[in-house]
């Protein structure tokens, strides 16, 4: 603990509302829907009612009779390929050959949304059908199948560290477990849309994308334009959590429909189109080992891993649908074995830490066993074995000890924390406590900002950023406004716009604060120097011996105002300084960047129903400084709200006779509402990491199902390995036990 | 089926307002399309999250399942209607201040939510009481627990007058 107490806080923490906040909360922030666009026509999409074949023959000739009807496109006339859409295999735009029951083939074009639904569901498709597969099993089992040409299966994907075997066989305890997690869906609130229009070979995309830049890129690829010519506008959306990444097919097809009418055409899904037509999560069936000795050091975990992953998977790493436990625990020996295997479902690929909350899942709950077997307290255990330092090398920093040991005596683990059999039963209720830690990623890499100030001293942060509901707006704005000394008041931000912003990566895999922020801060120094360098001509002062606080220039020491930053410029004579600049930064050699968190939950667990109820939980972060704790608090709790609908309620069903969603509707898809979800306190450490802030979206996901299956365990003494946790399985267990 | 229409007369936001919609559109659509108040949202299109929800006379509904004819002669108030002289509201206030929000796709339908529960309660109310008023309104964000406590102060600042 020494280290945490040496490294002490320099700078007074930060808590401000949105900047936008006004707009959104006065239904006044424009969001792709809320687009009029003089002369648009509303398409729809037409999709496969078969789970696997070849498109022989469409009939459009009923469709075309409706009022109002414009224009069909399908897998006939139309070949665009969706390269963002999958990553080992070609996905069309329109496919023609149909992988799941849902598979886009074609849209209609209408004057009007109405006629556009009418006329799409009276198109005729004429399929020749192939064997289909609709679960791991089955698609391993079975030589006829062919769902892609080279092969049904990505993988195995191996990592190996140490010597297992010999970990296994030296070691006094081992489990082996089997743990499983369940397909879901990002539902983003707001589902897929997308608006274009083209001025000669000019494209205009308004789109509910992640990054505007990444979209502009994909679709300029996929439609062989160069980038210049595509323009993407994304100012507001509503939420992502990874399936609005980019490009989307919806993206390209609103482009395709409206070249094809030559208007504007919105391509606007329903939620059952957003269910089955955009991806979600993979699940996982894993089979565990772990070693250790009595003592409770873990000595080795092997995981091996399939995963459903649908027809098509869009996920970055190949085949990298398992984390391992090489970010979590120093073990001597791990060793991963993982499969992502096809089926004719719908797609998979990115949601909020893609493989990380499947995996801690697994790991944590597993911990948390062999912690009951050898009769440690799961806080001690993980103190024994969290990790300090990777194998390869060092972290840049690692909170990982303080998210334990604080979260710990915040959540009063010591006094809350009996063994199973010993927790209070009380009418029929079971109170238990559990804890889990997770880690992730921190990457730095590729920003670009300008930031200025005008002769009013109003300060400008322009960068790509799109806000998807991260608070990246208000982060990117704080950051300038902190380093230049402008009030946060009288800074404003241009953003989501390709045309008028410079590059951002976007927001997703928990990058914008780490690449585009660090542009911001270094443009925001370099026009702090230039400002003092006015002041040192203007008041014969050194600028070493100058500050700016508060929008005024002031003499260091003693704090004397001199001039605010107002008539600086007037000063200098410049309407505007603007400062553009790159960053680039990159981790030395051996260097690794995580970000950690410990989190704590209790559950009281009714006896006679099996209805698992949060009572209380509590996050323990390290994502190194927070530039704002009012949003960044937000974040986490956000997160924790997702992973409680992993834990309890949420599950894709998915047809064992044709692989389709069997709940593509959020009354069957149940994500938590306010009364499921308890007080969640949030606290971060005040690790410094010099790279400057470290990540945030994604890791708060990941510690959630297990802090509450082992909290579930703790209550009851019923240990749950299946997700999302069913009554009917906990029922099950506690009659077996009287 | 061939398109009917409808002159449709209502309230919205306090001013007579009249249109000929087609008898098949939803209040929403009408409100968003003709009327051109984008406050509302379409996340589900079948009463399921909340995001469309409008006040009817004083009550929160969910303008997505209810047909625009079905307002002829009532007062409906979106979430444009709620501030005063261009200004936020007080809960509006609450919601900027108290983070009670992260992408804004459901905000709309959360403060009118709200602000129903609020109008037609006659005293404080707990917390159990706003978490089960407002269970229709969903939030994928996750701004739970922001959103009960923007909702909570905005109750006690109520009563306390």
């Amino acid at each position: 603990m020494e280290a945490v107490m040496e490294r002490q806080r320099e700078k007074p923490h930060v808590s401000e509302p949105r900047i936008d906040a006004r707009e959104r909360a006065m239904g006044l922030a424009k969001y792709t829907a809320d687009w009029q666009v003089k002369d648009m026509l509303y398409a729809r999409i037409f999709t496969s009612t078969v789970p696997h074949g070849f498109v022989k023959g469409i009939d459009s000739s009923e469709a075309a009779k409706t009022p109002g009807f414009v224009d069909i496109v399908s897998c006939l006339d139309d070949s665009t390929v969706w390269q963002a859409g999958e990553r080992e295999h070609e996905r069309r735009v329109f496919a023609d050959h149909v992988r799941f029951v849902g598979d886009c083939i074609g849209a209609v074009t209408a004057t009007t949304r109405i006629a556009a639904r009418k006329a799409a569901s009276l198109v005729g498709v004429q399929y020749e059908e192939l064997p289909a597969s609709f679960t791991i099993e089955s698609t391993l089992g079975n030589s006829q199948l062919k769902i892609w040409d080279n092969g049904n299966f990505l993988g195995p994907l191996k990592f190996e560290y140490g010597d297992s075997e010999e970990e296994f066989s030296k070691s006094q305890v081992v489990l082996e477990r089997h743990y499983s997690t369940s397909r879901l869906h990002n539902v983003p609130l707001e589902p897929a849309i997308s608006i274009a229009w083209w001025d000669g070979d000019n494209l205009t995309v308004v789109a509910a994308t992640q990054s505007v830049h990444g979209c502009r890129n994909g679709i300029a690829k996929d439609l062989g334009l160069e980038p210049e010519k595509v323009r993407v506008i994304g100012y507001y959306k509503g939420g992502g959590f990874g399936n609005k990444i980019n490009s989307m097919n919806y993206d390209l097809i609103a482009a395709i429909c409206s070249r094809r009418t030559g208007k504007p055409v919105m391509v606007e899904y329903s939620r059952e189109d957003e269910f089955i037509n955009v991806h979600g999560r993979w699940s996982t069936d894993q089979d565990l080992r772990m070693a250790a000795d009595r003592a409770g050091k873990i000595n080795a975990v092997e995981v091996k891993a399939k995963c459903d992953i649908g027809a098509y998977t869009r996920h970055i790493k190949r085949g990298h649908f398992i984390e391992g436990p090489e970010h979590y625990y120093s073990t001597e020996a791990w060793n991963a074995e993982i499969y992502g295997v096809y089926t004719n479902t719908p797609a998979t690929g990115h949601m909020r830490a893609p493989p990380g909350p499947q995996s801690a899942f697994s790991v944590e709950s597993m911990v948390d066993e062999l912690a009951h077997e050898l009769g440690i307290d799961p806080v001690d255990m993980r103190l024994k074995n969290f990790i300090r330092n990777p194998p390869s090398g060092r972290f840049t920093s690692n909170g990982f000890e303080e998210c334990i040991i604080k979260g710990a005596e915040e959540f009063g683990w010591k006094q809350r924390w009996k063994r199973p059999e010993k927790q209070r039963n009380k009418s029929g209720i079971a109170t238990g406590v559990g804890v889990a830690i997770g880690s992730w990623h921190s990457g730095l890499g590729h920003g670009e900002a300008i930031v200025s100030v005008d002769s009013s001293g109003t300060l400008e942060v322009n960068t790509g950023v799109v806000d998807i509901g991260t608070g990246a707006k208000t982060t990117m704005a704080l950051i300038a406004s902190g380093e230049v000394g402008i009030p946060y008041a009288d800074t404003r931000v241009i953003w989501g716009d390709t045309e008028t912003s410079p590059y951002s990566v976007g927001e997703s895999g928990s990058r914008t604060t780490g690449f585009t922020g660090t542009a911001v801060r270094e443009a925001s120094r370099q026009l702090k120097a230039d400002l003092l360098l006015i002041g040192e001509k203007l008041h014969g002062i050194s600028s070493s011996k100058l500050e700016i606080k508060e929008g005024n220039l002031i003499r260091s020491g003693n704090g004397s105002v001199l001039s605010s930053v107002r008539e600086l410029m007037q000063a200098s004579g410049n309407g505007r300084i603007t400062k553009s600049v790159t960053t680039e930064p990159t981790l030395k050699e051996g260097e690794e960047r995580f970000v950690f968190a410990a989190h704590f939950a209790e559950v009281a667990v009714d006896l006679e129903t099996g209805e698992v109820k949060l009572t209380d939980y509590l996050a323990y972060h390290d994502s190194g400084e927070i530039v704002n704790r009012l949003t960044a608090e937000s974040q986490v709790q956000g997160g924790i709200v997702m992973g409680i609908g992993m834990a309890l309620t949420e599950k894709l069903l998915i047809s064992k006779t044709d692989g389709s969603i069997e709940n593509p509707s959020l009354l069957l898809y149940r994500i938590p509402n306010m009364t499921q979800i308890p007080k969640i306190k949030v606290f971060f450490t005040d690790t410094v990491d010099p790279y400057g802030p470290k990540s945030l979206g994604e890791i708060p996901i990941i510690p959630v199902t297990a802090a509450i299956g082992n909290a579930i365990f703790n209550a009851t003494g019923v240990r749950l390995r299946n997700l999302p946790f069913s009554r009917e399985e906990l029922l099950g267990e506690l009659k077996d036990r009287k | 089926m061939e398109a009917q229409t409808f002159e449709l007369k209502f309230k919205l936001n306090g001013k007579e307002v009249n249109a000929l919609v087609d008898t098949r559109e939803t209040l929403l659509d009408v409100i968003r399309d003709t009327f051109g108040l984008t406050g509302a949202k379409k996340g589900c299109d079948e009463a399921a999250c909340g995001a469309c929800s409008v006040l009817f006379n004083g009550h929160a509904v969910c303008s997505c399942t209810m047909l625009a004819a079905e307002a002829h002669g009532g007062s409906i108030v979106t979430v444009e209607g709620l501030s005063v002289n261009g200004e936020p509201a007080s809960l509006q206030k609450a919601f900027m201040e108290s983070d009670a929000l992260q992408c804004g796709f459901c905000t709309s339908g959360q403060i009118i939510a709200a602000a129903s529960l609020l109008d037609n309660a006659d005293r404080e109310l707990d917390d159990n009481e706003i978490r089960e008023g407002m269970s229709g309104n969903v939030c994928r964000c996750g701004a739970y627990n922001k959103i009960l406590h923007a909702v909570s102060e905005t109750s006690r600042k109520r009563k306390a007058k």
